[in-house]
């Protein structure tokens, strides 16, 4: 039997992770920072969750010297972006946009690639607290969100990705994205129907 | 892969990794310090300020590991092995525990926080040796039983050569310290002294 949506974002053991929400972010063409066109949204969602006291986990993405491989680099000159640009450790690039705010009992976990489960506890955090699913995020879409989902469900936890709260949130990319997640690695849905279960529960 | 001592620890090759020198290992209060203190601790420490000085000198990068649990990667079965030891928390974020003891990172140095035993477990230590392009592994630091043995058993799966600094490792009895080195240099890597490393470092730069 399909596993529900409430039962996906139950607080008792289900996590909120926002991925890169940084002034990093590559913009939106001919748009603002990227992420800032789902701050509404995501504020509504973190609103919630801490209502129902749920984990929030801050993933960061950062980036220095001692965490740039050759292949990184030549990758990122190849499309004659300096590497030390975006993310970039002790930078305001590696601050996260405007108005999110991580608090004491929020977790700051920082990542160095697609994916925080690559460089860091990101597993070991989910089990020590008996996390089962993962409520994703965050952006990009392509880059960060759906590397995480599938990094999620292989390690066995349920996966929902927040379709209102990812960017970019239009698009081909995201259609195929939203499209492959239903399919393969978990469900979609929006902030107003996840806070709609929290406070019905 | 280099295959000739020199070239291993040649310093383009090289990383010195210092695990666990922090306050509730190695000071007499701390919490595996009460239960399990090193009497030639004094003695390692000193060993340590003067490689890691020579390290630098050569160009090679060090990195500190520092043990860190807080209330998102501590677990019960670890819990309740720290309350069947009797030793309380240790190196909660934030305490002094988990504070470096007497050797401190330089500006240029890297700290890796880890968050068990082994430097390699869900850490950025792989992808940071990787960037830096290190081939070899030159380790010291405390825990031989726990973080110093598992980092470095950890390092050879992963192809590094390593080389635990017999003078440089400290923590627990000395017997059980000797007999923990002999089975790594019989099994699994090399073992050497900070002096033998440093004046492979002197002869290369004469040559």
């Amino acid at each position: 039997m399909a596993i529900s949506l409430k039962e996906r974002v139950d607080p008792k053991h289900a996590v909120l992770v926002m991925l890169d929400m940084q002034k990093g972010s590559w913009p939106a063409k001919g748009g603002p920072v990227g992420g800032e066109e789902i701050l509404p949204e995501l504020f509504f969602l973190i609103k919630g969750a801490r209502t129902v006291q749920l984990p929030i986990i801050f993933v960061r993405n950062t980036h220095s010297e001692w965490t740039t491989t050759r292949s990184r680099r030549e990758q990122t000159e190849n499309i004659n972006v300096d590497y030390r640009t975006r993310y970039w450790e002790g930078t305001p690039g590696n601050d996260f946009l405007d108005g999110l705010k991580p608090e004491p009992q929020d977790l700051i976990l920082i990542k160095h690639s697609y994916s925080p489960y690559a460089h860091g506890p990101m597993d070991l955090v989910l089990r020590s607290r008996g996390i089962r699913s993962v409520l994703l995020t965050g952006g990009s879409t392509l880059g960060a969100v759906e590397t995480v989902a599938k990094d999620s469900i292989v390690r066995g936890y349920d996966v929902v990705v927040v379709n209102d709260c990812i960017h970019p949130r239009s698009g081909a990319v995201y259609d195929m994205v939203v499209e492959y997640v239903n399919r393969h690695l978990g469900i979609t849905a929006s902030s107003k129907q996840i806070v709609s279960c929290w406070q019905g529960s | 892969m280099p295959t000739e001592f020199k070239d291993k620890v040649a310093p383009q090759n090289c990383a010195v990794i210092l695990v666990d020198l922090q306050n509730d290992f190695c000071h007499p209060n701390g919490a595996w310090g009460k239960v399990a203190a090193d009497p030639d601790l004094s003695k390692k420490v000193e060993a340590i300020h003067l490689f890691l000085s020579e390290a630098r000198s050569f160009g090679v990068p060090v990195l500190f590991l520092r043990t860190v649990y807080n209330k998102w990667t501590i677990s019960a079965p670890i819990q309740e092995w720290w309350q069947k030891l009797g030793i309380g928390s240790v190196c909660m974020e934030g305490s002094s525990g988990a504070d470096f003891y007497q050797v401190r990172p330089q500006e240029k140095d890297r700290v890796v926080n880890k968050y068990r035993s082994s430097g390699f477990m869900e850490t950025d230590l792989d992808l940071t040796l990787r960037a830096k392009e290190v081939q070899t592994v030159l380790l010291g630091g405390v825990g031989v039983w726990g973080g110093s043995f598992d980092t470095a058993r950890d390092a050879v799966a992963k192809n590094y050569h390593v080389f635990l600094l017999e003078d440089c490792i400290a923590g627990g009895k000395p017997e059980e310290r000797s007999m923990l080195i002999d089975l790594f240099r019989r099994y699994q890597g090399e073992v050497t002294t900070s002096h033998a490393i440093v004046d492979g470092w002197k002869s290369a730069r004469r040559a």
